[in-house]
């Protein structure tokens, strides 16, 4: 019997968001992926109720639980750049010797590249389906965002409530409607509804939520 | 994330006339400036070289990223007199300081001084009637005033500054579907910047009289102070105190506290615009 709920992490080091907010059915995937060791598979039983009508995971994207003592905060964080060019075919072309090597920053001093990361006491996903499966696999992650390799996002499981007000939309739909349409404004976008496919018009909730808790 | 590239792909057709394309059969696996794969670009399987400066490594970058690289005295116009008094064309990644807005449509228009407009006034863009004499902010909500934004599927770019770093610059290109987020655009990287709310919000101050003070960075100091981790509640008493209405204020502020962070500058850019009647 699936059931709605809203699972709330504790978050300890700044979230760096992408472009895309990470959700719940992304997370979980990932969790799945290392428990299997399999990162090519498709993933096929998540334990989210798949909405057949709306064609998503019933999956929440990733909302900041604020309190009344600590809000949201903006920190900014400094990270070296990682090497992401490998010149070395570019220096054999045509003959002509290769005296430096560009990589961001300088040749001996690599630049360091500014995130956005937001800090607030709680993370939070709404869902439907197994709240006692998903936990099991989201303890096998500790952390969600850019830079998660490098300790960016790390986070602890808190409690997982029940939750009657259908958090799970706050996610892309095709459809405006089909958004909590008191919380927010949704916004058109172009993204791809499930774990594989290819990228549709969709209005999605903005990249930032966050709900105050008691 | 290809959307971005793509209007500006389309926008700048004219910049990329074939005599100046000396273009090749790349043999790296994706572009060295936007990482997209060679058979996504706008162009699949041509590469354009790039050198930093002498000595250093040859990269090949993509048709559309070396795109603000190029010279073009059609487009823009005449930037300089070379030895000689050969016209050297001028380049989209050299108008440090300026802005532009490409349309869903896949016009580019730009934000410039009066200097830049003189000197680029005979070259296509100016004849068209696309140089603009304002902020990039401005311009996009003059643009958006005009209806030229109102297809939000197909996306618009903004750019706040084209800057001198064009790698940085088109490595995080993207497009905005949202006056809700709009990706500022800049040599620095790409920001999300709720301006909706912060037209809500200079709205506000301007019907509260608070105008003047909107612009300075002591008025907003509370607010930047608590987005940024120093939350100082007696600070924060004291300016609710000072407005009429603050609840519908505070509820108006962008929720992403990066944001926050930017209205003195945001505000300095809309509350003119207001005053003047144009938002």
């Amino acid at each position: 019997m699936a059931t709605a709920f809203q699972l709330r992490l504790r978050l300890h080091t700044p979230v760096i968001l992408p472009v895309v907010t990470p959700r719940l059915e992304t997370l979980l995937a990932e969790a799945l992926r290392h428990q299997r060791l399999d990162w090519t598979a498709p993933v096929n039983d998540l334990p989210l109720t798949w909405d057949d009508q709306r064609g998503g995971y019933r999956g929440s994207q990733a909302v900041f639980g604020i309190t009344a003592q600590h809000g949201l905060v903006g920190q900014v964080v400094k990270l070296p750049s990682s090497v992401t060019r490998l010149p070395a075919h570019a220096a054999t072309r045509r003959n002509k010797p290769i005296k430096n090597i560009k990589i961001d920053g300088s040749g001996t001093a690599p630049k360091l590249t500014t995130h956005h990361g937001y800090l607030s006491p709680y993370l939070m996903f709404y869902g439907e389906g197994d709240p006692e499966e998903c936990l099991k696999l989201l303890s096998l992650i500790h952390h969600v965002g850019k830079e998660h390799a490098r300790g960016q996002g790390f986070f602890t499981i808190e409690a997982v409530e029940p939750d009657p007000d259908e958090g799970w939309r706050m996610r892309p739909w095709r459809s405006a409607k089909d958004h909590v349409s008191d919380r927010y404004h949704a916004i058109p976008d172009t993204l791809r509804m499930g774990l594989t496919g290819t990228d549709e018009p969709v209005y999605r909730p903005p990249r930032v939520l966050k709900e105050v808790l008691a | 994330m290809n959307r971005g590239y793509a209007l500006l792909h389309q926008a700048t057709k004219g910049f990329r006339a074939p005599a100046k394309m000396d273009t090749y059969t790349p043999t790296t696996v994706s572009c060295a400036c936007c990482q997209r794969a060679w058979e996504e670009v706008e162009e699949p399987g041509l590469a354009m070289e790039y050198q930093y400066s002498a000595g250093y490594a040859f990269e090949s970058v993509c048709t559309t990223c070396y795109t603000p690289r190029l010279a073009s005295t059609d487009m823009l116009g005449v930037e300089k007199l070379a030895r000689g008094g050969k016209p050297v064309g001028g380049k989209l990644g050299m108008l440090a300081g300026s802005g532009g807005v490409i349309t869903p449509s896949g016009e580019l228009h730009l934000a410039l001084p009066q200097g830049w407009i003189d000197k680029f006034q005979g070259g296509e863009l100016g004849r068209q009637g696309r140089l603009h004499r304002c902020g990039a902010m401005a311009l996009l909500l003059k643009l958006q005033g005009a209806g030229a934004l109102a297809d939000s599927h197909q996306g618009f770019v903004f750019v706040e500054n084209w800057g001198r770093k064009a790698d940085t610059l088109m490595g995080q290109w993207r497009a905005s579907f949202s006056l809700s987020e709009v990706w500022c655009l800049s040599d620095q990287g790409a920001e999300p910047l709720d301006l909706a709310a912060m037209i809500d919000v200079a709205r506000l101050v301007h019907a509260e009289w608070l105008a003047k003070k909107a612009v300075t960075p002591a008025f907003w100091r509370p607010i930047v102070q608590a987005a940024q981790g120093r939350r100082h509640d007696a600070s924060l008493q004291k300016w609710t105190e000072g407005l009429d209405d603050p609840m519908t204020l505070l509820a108006a502020l962008p929720v992403d506290p990066h944001s926050r962070m930017r209205l003195t500058p945001v505000m300095r850019e809309l509350i003119p615009l207001i005053e003047e009647g144009a938002l």
